[in-house]
């Protein structure tokens, strides 16, 4: 019996329980929500649904039954029983010394409601296209190139296919003595995520297909904990293990360009039938927490705490390639390895001593923390590995570039530590100002800025100059440095036979990767409250972060900048009216080049300009009509749009270097909500809704695609759009309180 | 001429700083003496019956979890209550309402205490759990107190959970984080709005020891006990993604598919020169590079793939 069908039982025997609890002398609270919806409009986009499932017909919405003694309590509450969205939770003990809760809960992510595929899912992630099909869709066996005529006639006719994962998980967790000083928990949780998303493969890295990615995955998690709390000292231990799987190891798809693997050609290429794909691997990972807290003196305290984890991931590795003309070539070498044997161990190491020195008002907090991702996977050399399943490369190694011989992995692993301070004064009791100096450090390995310092210098402002009105003032200054940034080691690293000179893949010399690269950065912030009256309260808010790379190339600078405003106003009892509206601006300025395999020319350079300007409004109030009878009315707005542009700054750049904008993309998300509340009797209020959604998007990247897309080069698309909605939600709804 | 001026200006500056000083001496002096008035007599446990004698509307307090779970975890029975948090009330009753009586304002009223002041009342019992990390805390030091967030009287929250200040947690912290609540908004989102997470899903409000107040020692960490299929280790890793997500997405809301922070393959490009991908919009062939799921068409595994073959992310 599924879930949703379990609950329709559940649900009603958990309230006749409950229902016969005051009978036995116990105190009992709880209500129900019912009702019925009609949706009229279009709804069909999967924005509509994005994380919910809206009701159609009769539903039951929130619940709770809330019992209780004087020696313990039983709660249930939940929501939306049967629904792909429900969720219930559970909670029982005695006050103070038990605590059991059980929660299960659904969140289903529906990302498409318009993919379309020819393939038919023959389990395990295997993905077939009829092999008559398959021959048409070419034009003959052997040819390469998809005849047009038959790929529209076929693709376009595509049926639509599910693109949603659902996530369910269910929890439980025991405490022991949950208010006292000493506690005991654990838990166990348990999850599973099911359907399918979308993913791209390649047979030979021009053409490609964009097809189903099955989605099985089962995520298991314990954990348990002790705890002294005491006044003066406190400690904690814990350990917490992880367990993922994934049910489906690898995707298998047939290559719509080819019914059957192609044979061999002089230079090692065989166009393949079929394609395959890694899906993620199982993994399983340890954690185990320490920490303690204690008083030192009668002004000072001190907190360490000490993580340990251990992930491990040992799957076994697919063969080189699905084709079957190059798995059978003698000349195609071992694998390096049967399992990765991946070992990642981390190390949180973090210290802080607060000290409030004999001057009133004064605190002085020292801090470290140190952060270390060791990442034990042995790193293994892959001779002659095969790119897209179509290509064995029987070139001798040289020690030119060439990215189809020979590639070392390369497991990334870094240590992090920071060092600060920060002095808090509260001069007067409105005034109270905090400063504070960081300094953060990165030690990475096999990565092209080995050491990155950051120093970072706060100052911020707790300002109370009425009692009615808050300032809370902060800048920040921060300066990264990079001391050495070279490419070409980590490609040195990378390539066992030599980098080579050619410029086919390398790494341009100027670029700095923008997460390693050095960096001025200001940061300013302003919050401002006034409760103006008893019955007003304005809020203000801003914010800039500007941001200065140390480059010639990639990401130059970027500034983003916030305003804010609220208001919440209570004229009279019965009637609040509330407002917000926000406008955040993200601005990016970015340099490239176009380059060739083999020239490299400064005038083919371009730039570009990419800027998101996002407003956010909110509306709406609440009245109190009559004594029995109120209204709730609310509207709310996001529109947001993207420019992504690029020129040429140099007028002899080469035809094929024309850079040009991107067209802008936009969306724009409302909603409108009105609501009137009877209240029929302390047992029974009925709710009359009206709510009106609507989104709208417009994105050069996927508006017009086909599935079969001609001018993108023989690609086959899913066709996965979320587009607008325009709906109106009517709604009955009854709350019946049940004691 | 200047110069003189200056002079004067100094010696107005001097005396300007004299009466500040003659000032808050004696505004210190008023305090001190105020403060040794104030404490002459010392206020005694009343109980609670007094205490609602006036305050008719705390009644409902007998249903707080608080009335509820104090009997059995604390021995504190509900006659004792009120003062286990607000202090001996017997001066403050004696005042009988009075503000002008000094005794009036002898009584702990953690709305009008600083926060330190504030959580010092409510960590003598709530020292452990989630606030085991609170002291020097960002919201501490940023003198955020317990009950901006929480209301002991008058909880909003559905059943009382929490005992917040606001009907769900994600109004609690919008309160101030505006700039986070305009994101959730933004068309793509985390299921935040829709009620299937919350902010303390990732962060712990009372403190922690990793960045950012999350829960876990790293924003990766954290991340990936929900996305538990990016955890790896990959045999081709990515290196941008195994040391911080942050990198490329946007956890609270973004205009770009997955939460990106830029469009691709713009995104891409702030590492990656364009070499035979070129994007530049101006033919077919470089307008096709961006269409779709951009990069990802063919670079789907991003976050690391553990094929033998997949050292470019797409196997």
């Amino acid at each position: 019996m599924s879930t949703r069908h379990l609950n329709k039982f559940l649900i009603p025997a958990g309230y006749l329980l409950t229902a016969a609890l005051p009978a036995w002398g116990m105190e009992s609270s709880g209500s129900v929500e019912f009702g019925g919806q009609a949706i009229r409009g279009d709804d069909a986009s999967s924005k509509f649904e994005e994380y919910i499932d809206v009701p159609r017909g009769l539903y039951v919405g929130n619940f709770n039954v809330d019992t209780r003694t004087d020696a313990g309590y039983l709660k249930i509450e939940g929501s939306k029983p049967g629904f792909k969205d429900q969720k219930i939770e559970i909670e029982s003990g005695q006050w103070g010394l038990h605590k059991l809760s059980l929660v299960y809960d659904q969140i289903p992510h529906n990302y498409s409601n318009t993919a379309r595929s020819l393939l038919r899912d023959d389990g395990n992630g295997n993905f077939s296209l009829p092999d008559r099909m398959q021959w048409d869709l070419q034009q003959s066996t052997g040819t390469v190139d998809i005849s047009t005529s038959n790929a529209n006639a076929f693709l376009s006719h595509a049926p639509v296919v599910p693109l949603r994962a659902d996530r369910s998980k269910a929890e439980i967790s025991y405490a022991y003595n949950p208010a006292g000083r000493w506690r005991m928990s654990m838990g166990y949780s348990g999850e599973r995520k099911v359907g399918s998303k979308a993913i791209g493969v390649t047979p030979d890295g021009s053409n490609f297909q964009e097809v189903l990615e099955p989605v099985d995955y089962q995520t298991h998690g314990f954990n348990v904990a002790s705890e002294y709390a005491g006044k003066d000292l406190g400690f904690r231990m814990g350990y917490e293990l992880a367990s993922f799987q994934n049910n489906i190891k690898a995707l298998t798809v047939d290559n719509a360009f080819r019914l059957s693997d192609g044979s061999l050609s002089s230079s090692g290429s065989s166009a393949p039938g079929q394609m395959r794909l890694a899906l993620p691997p199982n993994n399983l990972s340890h954690q185990l927490n320490m920490a303690l807290t204690s008083k030192l003196t009668a002004t000072s305290r001190v907190e360490a705490a000490l993580g340990l984890g251990l992930l491990r991931q040992n799957a076994q590795f697919l063969p080189f390639t699905v084709n079957s003309v190059i798995a059978n070539d003698p000349r195609l070498p071992a694998l390096p390895a049967q399992s990765l044997d991946g070992q990642v161990r981390t190390l949180n190491g973090s210290a802080k001593w607060m000290w409030k020195p004999p001057v009133k008002g004064l605190g002085v907090n020292l801090k470290g923390r140190y952060y270390d991702v060791d990442n034990k996977t042995p790193r293994l050399l892959v001779d002659q590995y095969i790119r897209y399943d179509n290509s064995l490369s029987t070139s001798a190694p040289t020690n030119t570039f060439n990215p189809t011989r020979s590639r070392r992995s390369m497991p990334i692993e870094y240590a992090k530590t920071n060092l600060g301070a920060d002095f808090s004064y509260a001069i007067i009791r409105p005034v109270s100002v905090n400063v504070g100096y960081e300094r953060e450090r990165y030690k990475r390995h096999l990565r092209e800025a080995e050491t990155t310092n950051e120093d970072i210098y706060t100052a911020s402002f707790n300002l109370f100059p009425q009692g009615r009105v808050t300032l809370r003032p902060l800048y920040q200054y921060a300066r990264k440095s990079v001391p050495h940034y070279s490419a070409h080691e980590v490609a040195e690293a990378a390539y066992p036979l030599g980098e080579g000179t050619a410029l086919v893949k390398g790494q341009m010399e100027e670029l700095r990767k923008f997460d390693e690269v050095g960096r001025k950065r200001h940061n300013a912030s302003l919050r401002a409250d006034w409760d103006a009256m008893e019955s007003v309260a304005v809020g203000l808010d801003a914010g800039l972060l500007n941001d200065d790379y140390d480059t010639e190339y990639g990401a130059l600078d970027s500034k983003s900048n916030y305003y804010s405003a609220d208001l919440n106003w209570s004229p009279w009892q019965r009637l609040t009216v509330y407002g917000d509206y926000t406008l955040e601006q993200i601005t990016t300025r970015t340099r490239s080049r176009y380059r060739t395999s083999t020239s490299n020319l400064a005038s083919n350079d371009w730039l570009g300009k990419l800027q998101d300007t996002a407003h956010t409004a909110g509306l709406g109030g609440t009245l109190g009509i009559m004594e029995k009878l109120d209204a709730d009315l609310g509207l709310s707005m996001s529109y947001a749009k993207g420019i992504q542009l690029a020129w040429n700054p140099d007028p002899s750049r080469v035809a094929s270097a024309e850079a040009i904008y991107f067209p802008n993309t936009y969306n724009r998300t409302s909603k409108a909500r009105g609501a009137l509340r009877y209240r029929w009797s302390n047992a029974l209020s009925v709710k009359l809704g009206y709510e009106f959604w609507q989104y709208a998007e417009t994105d050069w990247a996927q508006d017009d695609l086909e599935v079969y897309q001609a001018t993108v080069n023989q690609s086959i698309f899913l066709d996965q759009t979320q587009p607008r909605y325009k709906a109106h939600l009517v709604s009955l709804g009854l709350t019946y309180t049940l004691f | 001429m200047k110069n003189f001026n200056c002079r004067r200006e100094q010696g107005k500056s001097g005396q300007e700083t004299f009466v500040l000083a003659v000032v808050m001496l004696g505004s210190l002096l008023a305090a001190a003496v105020s403060f040794a008035q104030e404490s002459s007599a010392k206020a005694e446990f009343v109980g609670a019956e007094t205490c609602l004698s006036c305050h008719a509307d705390r009644e409902e307090f007998k249903n707080n979890i608080h009335a509820k779970a104090w009997p059995k975890a604390k021995g504190i029975e509900f006659g004792q209550s009120c003062e286990t948090c607000h202090g001996p009330g017997s001066l403050h009753a004696s005042a009988g309402g009075d503000k002008n009586n000094p005794d009036f304002f002898a009584i702990r009223n953690p709305k009008k205490l600083s926060s330190k002041e504030a959580a010092k009342i409510c960590l003598e019992c709530h020292k452990g759990g989630n606030r085991f990390n609170w002291e020097g805390s960002k919201h501490e030091s940023r003198d955020i107190s317990c009950v901006s967030c929480h209301s002991m009287h008058s909880a909003q929250s559905a059943g009382g959970k929490f005992l917040l200040a606001k009907a769900t947690q994600m109004e609690t912290c919008f309160q101030c984080h505006k700039m986070k609540k305009a994101q959730t908004q933004r068309s793509s989102h985390m299921p935040l709005r829709e009620g299937k997470m919350s902010c303390t899903d990732c962060h712990n409000p009372h403190g922690s020891t990793g960045p950012r107040l999350l829960k876990q020692a790293s924003v990766n960490e954290n991340c990936l006990s929900c996305h538990a299929e990016k955890k790896g280790p990959f045999l081709w890793e990515h290196p941008p993604v195994r040391e911080n997500c942050l990198n490329c997405h946007a956890p609270h809301g973004s205009n770009h598919d997955k939460l990106l922070v830029a469009k691709r393959p713009r995104l891409c490009q702030q590492c990656h020169i364009e070499t035979q991908h070129p994007t530049t919009a101006a033919t077919t062939a470089s307008f096709r590079q961006g269409v779709g799921r951009s990069c990802q068409k063919c670079h789907s595994q991003i976050h690391g793939s553990n094929h033998p073959s997949g050292v470019r992310f797409q196997r």
